[in-house]
């Protein structure tokens, strides 16, 4: 089977904050992703598989959002897609065709991370699927380790993502290999 | 291929020279610290994460710097120890791929205890399977089983070598210039005195086209460590980058990110 199998993620652009979106790209990655939910230390007991806000009267009970750790390494185009999850969304690259520049601010107060769709799973079995909808990435680390020859230096990240939940959902087939 | 430039006061970088200065190698951590809102109500569902103050941006590298040609980050240690230094910097890496080039991957059935003598194999890629192939297959049909896969198609990959292989599997027309997840075998029906039997698939010419990132700002760093590699002073520096630091600080106060040779590839909605 693929070597793939276990690494695949995918990502597609949300048009607001909460509405998941189909993936448009494949972004390589180093292991198996798993989205992880995070519950309610208080009544860990309570959890209907979903966001508590969708449980009326809840209040912070139950499972609260989820997260999940990337790590892998990337084209350089690829780290726009991940920066605009962090650093700012929706900067428009200037420049012309031999290099196009994105100024992302230091300050990361901007509240308009891009919000994306970030889809794991296993190809081939639907029930091991998942999506997590409305992903920012809280922690970013990206570099290249020391140079060996003949001297590529291939950029690598990790990523502490925070989506606002997961759900079973088959992954955007035209992408999986 | 890695280069750092630095400037201290204007847009123009004075580039190092590469003899003088190289860049070993390059983190930068960000973190945010977003916070999520209490939860009640759809609105703060809507808007799911607060983020307090401004985050500091912190870097670490290491700088390979012939001292008596480039005296800045010597300096630092030698005359100032550890008192924080400030430049503005860009460091420019490339990706993983010199140049556009097309992906080649060399198919190798083991020998150890003598070659295979009968039995077939399959080989499989992005989870599509040939049929069976003979374990001395020539490299002209192996070409053909594979581009019967609808995971390639034809012509988009080629094969030459002996029948029997080792086989170079050459990535081309619709599949050029890009990177291909390996080819997989499954060997477990060839038999000989060798037997069990398997199939090494290395990657001889990884696919891709050159692309160079650059990361632009100014930073205040300090060395943290000196050591001697071959003749070679490393310079271990850690830092953060800052915003309007002082005056004189110049115009570079964002983080900026180029894509040399590239294309504006943002996804759209």
């Amino acid at each position: 089977m693929s070597e793939a199998i276990y690494n695949i993620l995918q990502i597609g652009k949300q048009a607001d904050t909460t509405t998941a979106h189909a993936a448009k790209v494949l972004i390589p990655v180093d292991a198996g992703v798993v989205i992880d939910e995070d519950r309610s230390p208080v009544s860990p007991d309570e959890d209907y598989g979903e966001n508590s806000a969708n449980q009326p009267g809840r209040g912070t009970y139950g499972v609260r959002g989820a997260s999940l750790s990337v790590t892998g390494e990337v084209r350089a185009e690829d780290f726009i897609e991940i920066l605009s999850m962090h650093g700012k969304g929706g900067v428009t690259p200037t420049g012309g065709a031999s290099a196009y520049t994105w100024a992302f601010p230091f300050d990361l107060t901007s509240d308009t991370k891009q919000r994306m769709t970030i889809e794991v799973g296993t190809v081939g079995d639907v029930k091991d699927q998942w999506r997590a909808v409305g992903c920012i990435v809280d922690s970013l680390e990206f570099g290249f380790d020391a140079l060996a020859a003949p001297g590529n230096a291939p950029w690598k990240f990790t990523a502490g993502i925070e989506a606002l939940y997961r759900e079973q959902s088959n992954l955007t087939a035209a992408l999986s290999p | 291929m890695t280069d750092l430039y630095e400037g201290s006061t204007s847009t123009a970088y004075d580039s190092l020279n590469q003899s003088a200065a190289t860049l070993k190698s390059f983190k930068v951590t960000s973190v945010l610290n977003a916070v999520r809102r209490i939860y009640g109500g759809s609105v703060d569902y809507a808007s799911a994460w607060g983020a307090s103050a401004r985050k500091a941006v912190s870097f670490t590298a290491e700088l390979g710097i012939n001292t008596t040609s480039k005296a800045d980050v010597y300096d630092v240690y030698a005359t100032a120890g550890a008192l924080m230094m400030e430049r503005r910097w860009r460091i420019l890496a490339r990706g993983s791929r010199l140049t556009t080039q097309s992906e080649v991957q060399l198919l190798t059935m083991s020998t150890a205890g003598g070659a295979a003598t009968g039995g077939t194999f399959t080989l499989s890629f992005q989870g599509a399977t040939t049929t069976a192939l003979p374990y001395n297959e020539s490299s002209a049909n192996v070409q053909t089983a594979l581009r019967a896969l609808a995971t390639i198609g034809s012509p988009n990959v080629t094969v030459s070598g002996s029948a029997g292989g080792p086989y170079t599997v050459t990535f081309a027309s619709a599949l050029a210039n890009q990177p291909q997840l390996l080819i997989q075998a499954q060997t477990s029906l060839v038999t000989g005195p060798g037997s069990p039997y398997t199939m090494a698939i290395t990657r001889s010419t990884p696919g891709g086209q050159l692309k160079t990132l650059t990361i632009d700002g100014r930073v205040r760093f300090h060395v943290v460590n000196i050591g001697d590699i071959d003749g070679e002073h490393i310079y271990t520096v850690e830092g953060v980058y800052v915003k309007d630091p002082v005056a004189n600080s110049g115009t570079g106060t964002d983080l900026k990110v180029s894509l040399l040779n590239g294309v504006a590839t943002q996804l759209s909605v």
